[in-house]
């Protein structure tokens, strides 16, 4: 393959690593702080699709204006949802809190992606582009405006929640309760509030890429399996509740994937790439940067 | 300060505290002593609010804590260092500090809390961005008591700080709970070490199976016949 | 009635009910059979008919998942794949080897078995909710693989399998499929109320205690996923040689997913908790058109409900109301 082929093939595993990176970090994000094996994050992905769909399409608002609008509504939903399931769980659950929560979020997944069907007919809901033309970045590699801005999203966010996490006390108050919880009463934190903000957080990262892939990956119900699948990838690959690492993984999955369709195509792209996950938990279950603290629980 | 009137504390099914009264008084150093499982970290943590009591009242600082979530009775001015010390493992010792002052916005008081605690503790002075979970057990003990501090507290709860510690580092705990005794801090530690604890302390309480069966200043209890049979082997 | 007679009459009811009991068979259980059995010969609705089939065919697979689900507490979350395999299995046995369809549902069960095992030994390490992504992962890897290999099964463009009796003739597959589910219910029941039922609970609710009290969580595991996803090998044959057309997306998550809500809203652990579940829910949405497009929204509801406040489902709901009835009744009785 020659170096532009080459490149052209580095760019567009970048922005698939880009928007996995974010879609991971916002289930790693569960995981650690809340302690929750989040399987309706790909419905949160389709929250942000549709919004972003009819404030675009439909409510006529600007590009980034709508991706916007859907990062706050992702960003509410998430709260809504905290509020309404898991803090009730979490009073009320007896026994394994992991299984439990997790049967939870199936539940909700099951609900919203069916619901949307219900709502929104089972029609794709795309746009065929939000900026038009696209930007040569080498003589033969160029890059439709639409997924370079996608990538500067998920750039962008990724970087500033990274700030927020290591740099403001609220991010501390977040690995706190992610680390020690009883710790993080003791200095006075409250977990409820954390607990929400947390999940909102990680619905409004979802909910951005989404968004910002519109014009890639138009709105239907169903939408949210493969974004899930690949999230839940990412983080089990690198081990659950690693942050950090589900960044890092995000771009590694990003990257590898891209070459391997390229190499092998679409169907044999998904057996090589499960077949491989399926390996690795059998020999270091806690993934591959995964240590077994993140939180004791998880080796239960 | 601070008053606990019969309180009676389940720790999961098993009822262990069957009428517990005590109190503190402002600037007191008051010991809770006792064999193993009688009940005084259940005490401490039914104070602190990370366990409901089933009956009984306390106050702090004239208000009714009980039955309060933890993250409020600590935001009250309550500090409670446990025994488990329960760091975040994964946080530099700065990191951890900061979060002891968790919700302190005065940026003043907060340097000048901080300082005062890493005057007290200069090993954590020199291991600000050593991670929590790779400082020596002294080291840890100092940090989750500097913790505890950080905040400026108006009273301290301890848990059995001298656990699994060398003699020289537990002279050294002890020397810093009477140096915060010295500058005002009302503390009221749990300690397994009763003869220590009944020599350095103003005033102690004898928690036996749920109940307080002694109380009275330390060099009365050291005299008295049970506490020197069963705790000192006298 | 003079007394001698009265006793006479009184022995002979106690007797039934007694030598049942003393088999460890409840009399509910063999009067619902008897009404699943009598049941066709009444109905003569084809359209009713082939609902009963569909919901002895959701309430089959649940008592299979709730054996590993309710017993060793792992959630099989590729279900539908095993399922799925059996299908396949028994499909192209048919119409590559020109097999009957009872050898190929056969071949289904060997099939599905045999990656129960291979299930089984993979998941030995894992806990919780390891062990659900694992199968998970197992579950859409085998759906892509049998995708991809186009060649075999055709993929998305659907195995025309050969039906097991004429389209008409629903009774048929109803009998089949009834003597299917009650041999499942009837064998797994007996292995959950012997010792390997109690090893399975035991490694189900602390793994170290059951290891430490000499109980082989290896062994028992693989056990289970065996006989379960074999179970479900023969299901899948069934519904092979019922619908006759196979897509890769009966292996779907989704599918799973249907047969988790159904066998939890009727009661984890309880085997037939599901069935019950199965015959309230697929007929009322059937009747209940306008719910149809919700059927799913409600599963995932009444899924979450169970899980924040009805963790034993159908069953725990029956069960207490009957506790309440008897007790009321008793109360009376003494007030009286």
């Amino acid at each position: 393959m020659d170096l532009t082929g080459l490149l052209a093939l580095a760019v567009t595993g970048l922005v698939r690593g880009g928007l996995y990176a974010l879609m991971a970090l916002g289930l790693a994000l569960v995981f650690g702080v809340m302690n929750i094996a989040h399987f309706a994050h790909g419905e949160i992905y389709a929250i942000g699709a549709y919004a972003a769909y009819f404030a675009y399409a439909v409510f006529g608002f600007s590009p980034i204006l709508a991706i916007v609008a859907a990062g706050i509504t992702s960003f509410v939903a998430g709260m809504l949802i905290e509020k309404g399931l898991f803090y009730p769980l979490r009073k009320g659950s007896k026994g394994d809190w992991l299984m439990n929560s997790f049967l939870v979020t199936v539940g909700l997944s099951f609900v919203l992606k069916n619901g949307a069907q219900a709502i929104w007919g089972a029609q794709f809901r795309g746009i065929s582009q939000y900026w038009e033309d696209s930007i040569r970045i080498l003589p033969g590699v160029s890059l439709a405006y639409d997924r370079a801005i996608a990538f500067v999203i998920s750039i962008a966010a990724i970087v500033i929640f990274w700030l927020i996490l290591r740099r403001t006390e609220f991010g501390r108050a977040m690995r706190a309760v992610s680390q020690n919880e009883t710790g993080a009463l003791l200095v006075g934190i409250d977990l409820d509030r954390i607990q929400s903000i947390t999940f909102a957080l990680s619905s409004m990262l979802a909910g951005l890429a989404g968004a910002a892939m519109l014009s890639i990956l138009p709105a239907y119900p169903s939408m949210g399996m493969t974004p899930n699948n690949k999230s839940w990838f990412v983080v089990m690959l690198v081990g659950l509740g690693n942050v950090g690492g589900s960044i890092v993984g995000g771009f590694m999955v990003g990257i590898l994937e891209t070459v391997t369709y390229y190499f092998l195509g679409g169907g044999w792209q998904d057996v090589v790439s499960l077949s491989v996950l399926i390996l690795i938990l059998l020999f270091k279950p806690s993934g591959l940067f995964g240590t077994t603290e993140v939180k004791g629980r998880l080796e239960r | 300060m601070l008053e606990v009137r019969d309180i009676e504390a389940r720790y999961g099914h098993l009822q262990v505290l069957w009428g517990i009264s005590l109190h503190v008084a402002q600037g007191e150093f008051v010991t809770l002593v006792g064999p193993n499982g009688a009940g005084k970290t259940t005490t401490l943590r039914t104070i602190a609010g990370l366990i409901k009591p089933m009956a009984g009242e306390v106050e702090f600082m004239g208000k009714p804590i009980g039955g309060l979530p933890a993250n409020r009775i600590s935001q009250m001015g309550l500090s409670f260092v446990t025994e488990d010390l329960d760091l975040f493992e994964q946080m530099s010792v700065r990191e951890n500090l900061l979060l002891g002052a968790y919700g302190i916005r005065d940026k003043d008081k907060l340097a000048s809390s901080m300082d005062f605690v890493l005057d007290l503790f200069p090993r954590l002075a020199e291991r600000q961005k050593q991670l929590a979970g790779t400082l020596s057990g002294g080291e840890r003990k100092m940090l989750a008591l500097a913790r505890g501090l950080v905040s400026d507290p108006k009273v301290l709860l301890v848990d059995e700080p001298s656990l699994g510690l060398a003699p020289l580092l537990v002279e050294s705990v002890f020397e810093a709970l009477q140096a915060l005794h010295q500058k005002g801090v009302t503390i009221l530690l749990v300690e397994q070490n009763v003869g220590t604890a009944l020599q350095m302390t103003e005033r102690s309480y004898v928690l036996e199976q749920g109940r307080i069966v002694l109380q009275g200043a330390g060099a009365e209890l050291l005299q008295d016949e049970h506490v020197k049979s069963a705790y000192l082997g006298i | 009635m003079n007394k001698l007679e009265r006793i006479l009459t009184i022995g002979a009811k106690n007797s039934v009910l007694a030598k049942l009991r003393s088999w460890g068979i409840p009399p509910a259980n063999v009067a619902v059979l008897v009404v699943l059995i009598l049941a066709p010969l009444v109905i003569r609705d084809q359209y009713i008919l082939h609902l009963m089939v569909v919901s002895l065919l959701f309430g089959a697979q649940t008592i299979v998942f709730d054996f590993t689900t309710g017993f060793i507490n792992i959630v099989n979350f590729g279900f539908a794949a095993f399922v799925g395999l059996g299908g396949y299995t028994s499909a192209l046995l048919v119409t590559g080897l020109g097999l009957s369809p009872w050898l190929g549902m056969l071949g289904g069960v060997i099939t599905a078995g045999m990656l129960g095992f291979l299930t089984g030994v993979l998941t030995l390490r894992l806990r919780g909710i390891y062990a659900a992504v694992m199968t998970w992962f197992l579950g859409l890897a085998l759906m892509a693989l049998t995708a991809v290999e186009v060649d075999l099964t055709r993929g998305h463009w659907g195995l025309n399998v050969p039906l097991l009796a004429s389209a008409g003739s629903k009774p048929t597959y109803y009998y089949v499929l009834l003597a299917m589910m009650v041999v499942i219910y009837f064998v797994l029941r007996v292995v959950i109320h012997s010792n390997i039922g109690l090893a399975f609970r035991a490694i189900g609710q602390d793994i170290e205690a059951a290891q430490s009290s000499g109980v082989n969580p290896t062994k028992y595991r693989v056990l289970n996923f065996t006989l379960a996803c074999a179970f479900a090998g023969l299901l899948g044959g069934f519904y092979a040689h019922f619908v006759g057309v196979l897509t890769p997306d009966v292996m779907s998550t989704d599918k799973t997913v249907e047969v988790l809500a159904l066998s939890y809203i009727g009661g984890r652990g309880t085997l037939w908790g599901g069935v019950l579940a199965s015959f309230i829910f697929i007929p009322l949405f059937e009747y209940l058109k306008s719910l149809m497009e919700l059927r799913l929204v409600i599963y995932g509801l009444l899924l979450i409900a169970v899980m924040l406040a009805f963790p034993d489902g159908l069953v725990g709901l029956l069960r207490r109301t009957v506790a309440l009835i008897r007790k009321t009744r008793q109360e009376r009785k003494v007030s009286q």
